[in-house]
């Protein structure tokens, strides 16, 4: 019989080391998935100790029991929930040493809930040299409960932790120090008298407007806002009564080495030299770096798929594998470095405590276009992929500057679009180098530079039509600088890139059948291709490649690429072009997939995608179909243009709003259309 | 005359006396920054942007705005 596993919830700030505290205990036994309703991530791991299974969940970091923030509430919903199915048996609330005094306000209301409760204070090793001595067994004594000095980046004190929590806990009840207006007894009587868990649960659903006690608060001429003001004065109070007891810090050291950076970092004017150069290093190294194993992927899927054909016997099957998956999944494989290079930097910036300062940085700026410092992360995590960051948007209180930052999001250059790009561009643009600088990475840039332009034009507008008087503040706690935990970067990449790669997958993958299939089937004119070409033609040069082409224009898909053209000949695109529209709605990578899909159909030949493109000419001209003008008309459209389900639909999650998603996939689709049209029509 | 967060230069300490009711208020005693608290100016964004103050040990950043409600000992 399997025997019941202990469940351990993980509370905290945020950045206190909490994910890699849930790392070092969980190791990638971990699955991430979604709490139902919100988008907001749930993170489960496990792991065994002494023959004990142990199930841990990792909650959001919380600032306090007073929700202000979609991840709070669900927090704190959670707690609350005796019945639930993942109700914890125990609790461990990490505390930064670094933090601690600030840390331990939460970690009082958390203990208050009477949940059996171990103290984990993180980062006692930085805190050393920092010149910060704790006493834990002091507070053990004090707060009538397990505290263990851990440090999840070393390991240290991590076997103390999992033993203790094999055991039975003992933590006990102290003294109500959060409030002077209600006696202990009188709590006790409430506790009962509303079937409450603790006297802090019923306090907890007072003040937050759960339990409507309005009679007793005027009797006692206090408010529910009057009780919270309270309750922080209070607890503040308390901790100071005995923090100096435990803790010893060396004032100067402690905070000094951060001050110091941030007088550099936040410099008025280095400052941002600082920030524009770690972006710019970005975007360069996405370029140049990341081409060299795409190279690579690009020539391994293509032998693979020839190696594919001339091993299996032919037909309809192995050219429905070789023709239609194995570049299907090339067409995610490829993404793979350019992820990994955009996580590793972002997972870089946030584990040092950097991106917070980007928020310090940006905020006045940003307010400009009706948006808030705060803004920054969701819109720099949309230049991995919107959904991240439309998702991100979620700590932003003001719902104006959160609806607005949704909504351009998608306009910043997502990975996405960037097999996209480095295909036109490497069409239109000559690998050469000005200075140190690849001159193809310098358009990327300049397609980096147009997205962020757009988005802050467009954020412009949706501040000028949103009126509305929210009142917008920004009240947030800058970490204090940490060197990045490797092992932490690495399961961040891995997560991010792997679900990417399923779920786009997915969706290109059956893209990628579909198209096959639909290129490969037709009616009458497609069944007799052969006949029909050689009544037309004296040459027998190319007559195979004539064929083809005879039978893709013929297929379904080419007859539904025929009929979209008259709409997308003014952009500069031709019915095979329209395809690969029609099925990179889906997802705009899948543009480069149906491509080669396409062209792989039409040639014999084994060739990268971007040869084939070269070769490929208008049949009444003789010109070249990616010449220079549908090239940026084409850059254009997909820079702007909503291309992606999956952003759709987290729009509508986030803001529960059909008429917002429809707003922005509506003006950034008429816009995309309206700019490539002129676009072309001004360069032809 | 009142002294204001707002009012004290980079890099000085100052006591905070009373904190004007605002929307922020239960947020801010909550971050620590409550009367008798020490605090010390670290950075001030340029063109008016927010203000970077120390308090205790952590570093919490805040708009002039905001700051504008908190007055200090002088």
């Amino acid at each position: 019989m399997e025997s019941k596993k202990i469940k351990i919830a993980l509370v905290g700030n945020p950045n206190i080391g909490k994910t890699t505290l849930f790392n070092r205990l969980c190791g990638l036994s971990q699955k991430t998935g979604n709490y139902p309703g919100v988008t907001v991530d749930k993170k489960i791991g496990e792991f065994t100790f002494n023959q004990t299974d142990f199930e841990v969940i990792d909650l959001p970091g919380i600032n306090s029991l007073y929700p202000k923030s979609k991840d709070e509430e669900l927090v704190i919903k959670y707690l609350e929930d005796a019945e639930g199915d993942n109700y914890p048996d125990k609790i461990v609330v990490t505390v930064s040493a670094l933090h601690l005094k600030r840390n331990l306000y939460l970690f009082h209301q958390i203990k208050d809930l009477e949940i059996p409760i171990v103290l984990a204070i993180n980062m006692t090793d930085v805190a050393k040299k920092r010149g910060i001595t704790i006493d834990e067994q002091k507070m053990s004594n004090l707060f009538k409960c397990p505290v263990i000095k851990i440090s999840a980046k070393t390991g240290l004190g991590l076997n103390k932790l999992k033993e203790t929590l094999t055991q039975t806990i003992i933590s006990d009840p102290i003294e109500v120090t959060y409030t002077n207006v209600f006696t202990e007894k009188e709590l006790e009587t409430y506790k009962h008298k509303y079937q409450k868990l603790s006297k802090y649960h019923f306090f907890l659903s007072v003040t937050n407007h759960q339990l409507n006690i309005d009679e007793v608060l005027e009797q006692k001429n206090t408010t529910e806002r009057k009780l919270r003001i309270d309750e922080s004065i209070l607890r503040y109070k308390f901790i100071r009564s005995y923090f100096d007891e435990i803790v010893k810090v060396d004032e100067s050291k402690a905070v000094d080495f951060t001050t110091r950076v941030d007088r550099f970092l936040l410099h008025p004017f280095w400052g941002y030299v600082i920030f524009l150069f770690i972006l710019f290093s970005i975007f360069q190294s996405l370029f140049v770096i990341a081409a060299y194993p795409m190279d690579w992927i690009d020539l391994g899927v293509n032998y693979i798929s020839e190696v594919t054909k001339s091993a299996l016997p032919s037909g309809y099957l192995t050219d429905l594998i070789a023709d239609g998956i194995i570049p299907g999944i090339g067409g995610v494989v490829i993404f793979i470095p350019q992820l990994a290079i955009l996580f590793l930097f972002f997972s870089f910036l946030e584990e040092s405590g950097y991106m917070s300062r980007i928020v310090f940085l940006m905020d006045k700026l940003m307010q400009r276009f009706g948006m808030s410092g705060k803004s920054i992360v969701p819109l720099m995590s949309s230049f991995a992929c919107a959904i991240p960051g439309i998702m991100a948007a979620r700590t932003i209180e003001n719902k104006k500057e959160r609806l607005i930052t949704i909504l351009v999001s998608p306009l910043l250059t997502c990975s996405a679009r960037l097999p996209v790009y480095v295909v036109l561009i490497s069409l239109i643009v000559p690998n050469e180098y000005i200075g140190p600088f690849s001159l193809q990475g310098l358009i990327m840039t300049a397609m980096y530079l147009l997205g962020i332009i757009t988005a802050l034009l467009a954020a412009i507008v949706f501040k000028w039509i949103l009126k509305g008087n929210y009142k917008s503040t920004l009240l947030l706690e800058m970490p204090q600088y940490l060197w990045p935990n490797g092992k932490n970067i690495l399961i961040k990449i891995w997560e991010k890139v792997s679900s990417f790669v399923l779920n786009a997958g997915k969706i290109i993958l059956a893209s990628s059948v579909i198209l096959f299939v639909l290129a490969t089937q037709g009616g009458e004119d497609f069944d007799n291709a052969e006949l029909i070409v050689k009544s037309n033609t004296t040459n027998a040069v190319g007559f195979e490649e004539k064929v083809n082409a005879f039978k893709l224009e013929n297929s379904y898909l080419g007859q539904l690429g025929r009929t979209i053209e008259p709409i997308i000949r003014p952009l500069g695109y031709d019915w095979k072009i329209g395809i690969a529209l029609i099925s990179s709605l889906a997802a705009r990578e899948v543009f480069v997939s149906t491509m080669s899909t396409i062209y792989s159909i039409q040639s014999n030949e084994n060739m990268t995608i971007i040869n084939r493109l070269k070769k490929e000419k208008k049949p009444t001209t003789g010109k070249a179909v990616f010449g220079l003008a549908t090239s940026i008309s084409l850059l254009l459209f997909y820079a702007f243009s909503l291309q992606c389900l999956s952003t759709v639909a987290v729009t509508y999650k986030e803001t529960k709003s059909i008429k917002w998603t429809a707003i922005q996939f509506l003006y950034m689709s008429i816009f995309a259309y309206a700019v490539s049209f002129l676009a072309y029509q001004f360069l032809n | 005359m009142k002294t204001r967060l707002t009012d004290i230069k980079i890099n000085t300490g100052a006591i905070i006396k009373t904190i004007e009711d605002n929307t922020l208020i239960t947020k801010m005693f909550e971050f620590g920054l409550l009367p008798g608290t020490k605090i010390t100016i670290i950075n001030k964004a340029p063109f008016d942007g927010p203000i970077s103050v120390l308090v205790d040990d952590s570093i919490i950043a805040l708009r002039e705005k905001e700051a504008h409600f908190i007055l200090m000992e002088n």
